[in-house]
């Protein structure tokens, strides 16, 4: 399948048309900047929020439709964006596993507790971060990066592929699942993965693909009941398209967006060049 | 400084990458719970300003901050929180029926705002503002709505009466009234309490806030005269909530307090209870609150006895009958412990009697009949005699049908009930002779007056509560530096001296009213209208008494109608209303209803229409009124002024009079000497005036926090200021802050060994 932008809202994600040039996508700060009278600034940050503009270019008639329905209204919002130059679409918050935070708080929630410790598998990454010290309880559980409506949108028929990294302190067993929801939000099924047992930085992995119905999947780290319980580590998470787990990237999420413009010129009649700009919500 | 001792926050705030955000929650249920599915709107929120500015009478050259401000809060909201849902503009317009919020009234509702800070140790939410909304201007073209906010001023609009009250200068003037009194009543009644309210059914309620006086019940004329302490014991000191009543041993504090409500038979189940605060001070003497059902006879008595043991017995005819003690005694370590008492009478006058220390209720049921009373019982009394301090005294009676369930019901409250006050107040440096005769009065209007009789200020803080400080508490914060403003934010501040705020004669005038501790004429008819009665019994109400702290019931038969102005000082003379006869078989009576309100029966047992006047109208004499009241009036001294002055400052700049203006506030000598001759040292000198102040915002800083102002290069080093105003604005995801100074000391101060006064190298050369 064509590595594309995917945009529409969960279930019904619309590959777009590939620019050819001219994507730019800055993360923009958005904030104040107060400057004193001797020169001294000091930055105010409110959020992080993306931009997108895609300059399409030489485009037959109907080629960029749903786009146009989905600015007009045709298609109820919100809208999500699978972006082909994030291989990670795990937000950053869940990817760095909690080295960055969102208000302050682990993205993280499931059974027993968490906390952040200084952890991370050797050669993952530029700069070591942050793991997630799970105490699960001796019953086994789950720890959930995120929700149905914070989860990563499937696309019919394209594969996509769980692989964290993980260490169990005591022996216990740790899994990488999804866990994968209809358009009702009910959990539908849960794909199991591989597992480790070992005390040593281990890459987990679940691949899974999409068929008709399947709208969002859930990345979950799972360990079973285990006689005497004990902690398990994980960090380094990424969700990306394709079968295999690859080198891992900072996540940048598949995030809600609205277009903002979206205008449209002739250059050469009957093409149509039209520039496209999405914003995060 | 809010949450002045988070490390990790001013940290955060001090830094030069700062992640901020904001919460802002609508109470559209009003609950207090905020739960609405539309109460959190914050990520509407676009732009948002609060104002907080002490507006002052003092000319702006003084250190001394004083005034009162009502806060704003004033919001730009726009956008939608989800793509389902309608727009701000759309959500907030009062016609539009498809708002999930159509038919909910929007002004007046609770809100809150706060601006969230990331620090290392996790997000920090610093409220910003509590209040109430008042206006939604929504703005179809913008596709905006404007909302303006109000602080606790906006709920403070409600009317206010005073009780009548006036000091007898025969007892010590150290019972004059506290103005934290007359701060706490007016908030009370508006519902807002820096001590628990009075219980539900309480018939006594007198909170020691700084005066005896009831804010439920009324105290006894008798007490008005008695005085327990000696001239060199305070009769306040400071309790768990504010400002408490003093007693030491072998000094009591001495009361006695008329209930309202009627009388409850004690055979119909009914409850009678007894509750206070009371500080357990090392003590030889037996404490006792009393619940008296007769006249001496009948009574409930909790007592808290020298070794820190607690009891409560039931007497009968001044003979002890049953009762127990707490299992254990309070420790005499001068901690405050909450102590409450009640009593059940079950039919057949069996008693259940319950003891709450600290929240710990224990409860013994009585198989002794109680014997019946005597059938005078329409003059009970709840008296205190105590030799610790205490505050929050409280009587209360029920029915039965109040009761919820025995023993762990309501009935104990307010203890085991945690209480958050929602009101600040510092105990006042005025004292009153007198409460003015306000009736009905605004009530932010009327604190404003008693707080600026004293130069205090009164604001509302964050988190919506009234604050109440008095000049001197203002100054005392100054000792601990809040923040330090350095030269990247002073260079364009202007700092002006000047000679215009200079007054070095300082003049006051008072007016005190004080009780007679005499029986004088206090009311008579004005004029004939209304005296006329038929045959049978008839009753005249009097509402409109002023003046008058205690009226006598009897009025007495007089015989001759040649009153004059002052004799007789009570009673009534009855003619026959056609024939102008002397009329016989009349009596009349009075019923005290409250400190305004006074019934007069008549009880005509003739045939014919009698008239309490010396004749009848006729061509040449028009009839005089004979009716009249005697009691303990209130007498007002004549305005009274005095003037203080600063010689040396009158020959250097010339005799500048600044007048302390007469208000109803401003009564006794004692209070405006202290203030005048304050106010002298503060304007004969006067500090320079500092301009408004753009800072990087600060969601910590607040009214009245202490600032250091550094400019080595400029104004100079180590200058203290203190914050009266605070405009602090949230738009484009930056964070700004206006602040209005008052500097705190003239220039040239130098204070021997103080860390701030004398600095080595700088204000101490050696």
């Amino acid at each position: 399948m064509d590595r594309t932008f995917y945009l529409g809202p969960v279930g019904a994600m619309v590959g777009l048309p590939v620019p050819q040039a001219n994507v730019a996508r800055p993360l923009n700060r958005v904030g104040g900047v107060h400057t004193s009278l001797d020169g001294t600034t000091t930055i105010d940050t409110v959020g992080f929020k993306r931009r997108w503009s895609l300059a399409y270019e030489w485009r037959f008639p109907g080629e960029l439709e749903a786009i146009e329905l989905m600015r007009l209204g045709a298609v109820k919002g919100p809208l999500r964006l699978l972006d082909p130059m994030s291989t990670n679409r795990l937000s950053a918050p869940v990817s760095t596993t909690g080295a960055i935070l969102q208000n302050g708080v682990l993205p993280f929630s499931g059974d027993g507790t968490m906390t952040a410790v200084d952890d991370w598998p050797a050669g993952v990454g530029r700069i070591p971060l942050n793991a997630i010290e799970w105490s699960p309880p001796d019953t086994g559980g789950d720890l959930l990066g995120g929700d149905f409506a914070s989860g990563i949108p499937l696309v019919e028929g394209e594969p996509v592929t769980f692989g964290p990294y993980a260490r169990s302190l005591a022996g216990r067993g740790v899994r990488a699942d999804l866990h994968i929801y209809d358009a009702t939000g009910a959990r539908t099924s849960v794909v199991t993965g591989s597992f480790t047992t070992a005390d040593s930085w281990e890459r987990i992995s679940v691949t899974h693909t999409a068929s008709a119905g399947e709208i969002v999947a859930v990345p979950v780290v799972q360990t079973p009941s285990f006689t005497g319980g004990g902690d398990v580590r994980t960090a380094a998470w990424q969700l990306e398209a394709g079968t295999t787990p690859t080198k891992w990237l900072l996540g940048e999420g598949c995030p809600e967006v609205l277009i903002s413009e979206f205008s449209a010129s002739s250059p050469y009649y009957p093409m149509t060049d039209a520039p496209l700009t999405l914003l995060e919500v | 400084m809010l949450e002045a001792s988070n490390a990790a926050l001013a940290e955060a705030v001090a830094s030069n990458d700062r992640q901020l955000g904001v919460e802002f929650l609508v109470d559209w249920n009003r609950d207090g719970n905020y739960d609405h599915p539309y109460s959190d709107l914050s990520t509407l929120v676009i732009s948002a300003d609060t104002d907080r500015t002490l507006t002052g009478s003092l000319p702006p050259a003084t250190s001394l901050v004083e005034g009162f401000s009502a806060g704003e809060l004033k919001l730009t909201l726009a956008g939608r929180r989800s793509p389902e849902e309608l727009a701000a503009s759309e959500l907030l317009a009062p016609y539009r029926a498809d708002s999930p919020l159509y038919g909910i009234q929007r002004i007046s509702v609770p809100v809150r705002y706060s601006i969230v800070v990331q620090t290392s140790g996790g997000p920090v939410t610093l409220r910003q503002f509590t209040g109430r909304t008042r206006s939604f201007d929504v703005r179809a073209s913008a596709r905006d709505v404007r909302v303006a906010c109000l602080d606790a001023a906006e709920q403070l609009r409600g009317p206010v009466t005073l009780p009548v009250w006036a000091h007898w200068y025969g007892t010590g003037t150290q019972y004059l009234i506290n103005s934290q009194w007359a701060v706490d009543y007016v908030l009370r009644q508006n519902g807002f309490y820096q001590s628990p309210p009075a219980h539900t059914a309480a018939t006594v309620s007198a909170t020691y806030h700084g005066a005896p006086i009831a804010e439920i019940g009324r105290l006894d004329v008798d007490y008005l005269l008695v005085n327990g302490l000696g001239q060199s014991v305070d009769a306040y000191t400071d309790g768990p909530f504010g400002t408490a009543g003093n007693a030491v041993d072998n000094q009591n504090h001495y009361a006695w307090y008329v209930p309202d409500g009627g009388y409850l038979d004690q055979d119909n189940g009914n409850v009678y209870g007894l509750s206070g605060w009371f500080q357990m001070t090392p003590s030889s003497s037996t404490s006792e609150l009393q619940y008296n059902f007769t006249t001496w006879g009948d009574v409930i008595r909790l007592g808290l006895y020298s070794d820190g043991r607690i009891g409560v017995y039931l007497y009968n005819n001044n003979t002890w009958w049953v009762g127990f003690q707490a299992t254990d005694p309070l420790p005499t370590d001068s901690s405050w412990h909450y102590v409450a008492a009640d009593v059940q009478f079950r039919p057949g006058r069996l008693p259940r009697i319950r003891l709450n220390v600290d929240g710990v209720v224990e409860f013994r049921e009585f198989s002794d009949a109680y014997p019946a009373l005597s059938a005078e019982h329409d003059e009970y009394l709840n008296t205190i005699d105590l030799y610790r301090p205490f505050q929050c005294i409280q009587a209360w009676c029920g029915s039965d049908a109040d009761r919820q369930q025995w023993p762990h019901d309501g009935w104990s409250q307010p203890m085991p009930e945690p209480f958050e006050p929602t009101a600040v107040l510092t105990k006042g440096l005025n004292t009153l002779g007198h409460l003015p005769d306000i009736i009905n009065g605004p009530s932010w209007d009327v604190l404003k007056e008693i707080v600026g009789a004293e130069y205090g200020s009164l604001y509302c803080d964050e988190y919506g509560r009234p604050t109440f400080l008095n000049r001197v508490e203002s100054k005392r914060a100054r000792e601990t530096v809040d923040r330090t403003l350095g030269e990247n934010v002073l260079l364009d501040v202007g700092i002006t001296d000047q000679s215009d705020d200079t007054y070095n004669v300082i003049t006051a005038t008072m007016k005190v009213g004080y009780l007679i501790n005499a029986e004088r004429l206090a009311w008579s008819a004005p004029n004939p209208d209304r005296l006329v009665f038929p045959p049978g019994d008839s009753t005249m109400l009097i509402d409109d008494l002023t003046g008058v702290m205690w009226l006598n019931e009897s009025v007495p038969y007089s015989t001759d109608p040649a009153w004059d102005t002052s004799w007789p000082m009570r009673g009534f003379y009855p003619i026959d209303a056609s024939t102008g006869d002397y009329a016989s078989n009349v009596s009349v009576r009075g019923e005290v209803l409250s400190q305004r309100s006074f019934h007069v029966h008549v009880t005509n047992g003739n045939t014919f229409d009698v008239a309490l006047t010396d004749v009848v109208a006729s061509e040449n004499r028009q009839p005089q009124p004979r009716l009249r009241l005697s009691g303990y009036p209130i007498r007002f001294e004549d305005q009274h002024r005095f003037e203080v002055r600063d010689e040396a400052s009158t020959l250097l700049y010339q005799p500048r009079p600044f007048e302390i203006e007469s208000s109803d506030w401003r009564q006794t000598e004692s209070a405006m000497t202290t203030l005048a001759n304050e106010l002298l040292t503060e304007l004969a000198t006067p500090v320079p005036v500092v301009g408004e102040v753009p800072v990087v915002g600060d969601p910590r800083l607040q009214m009245q926090d202490s600032l250091l102002l550094q400019n080595p290069h400029g104004h100079g080093t180590r200058i203290p200021a203190m914050v009266s105003g605070v405009r602090r604005r949230f738009t484009d995801g930056k964070l700004s802050d206006r602040l209005i100074l008052r500097l705190s000391e003239p220039s040239r101060i130098w204070v021997l060994g103080s860390s701030r006064y004398s600095i080595l190298g700088q204000s101490t050369i050696l």
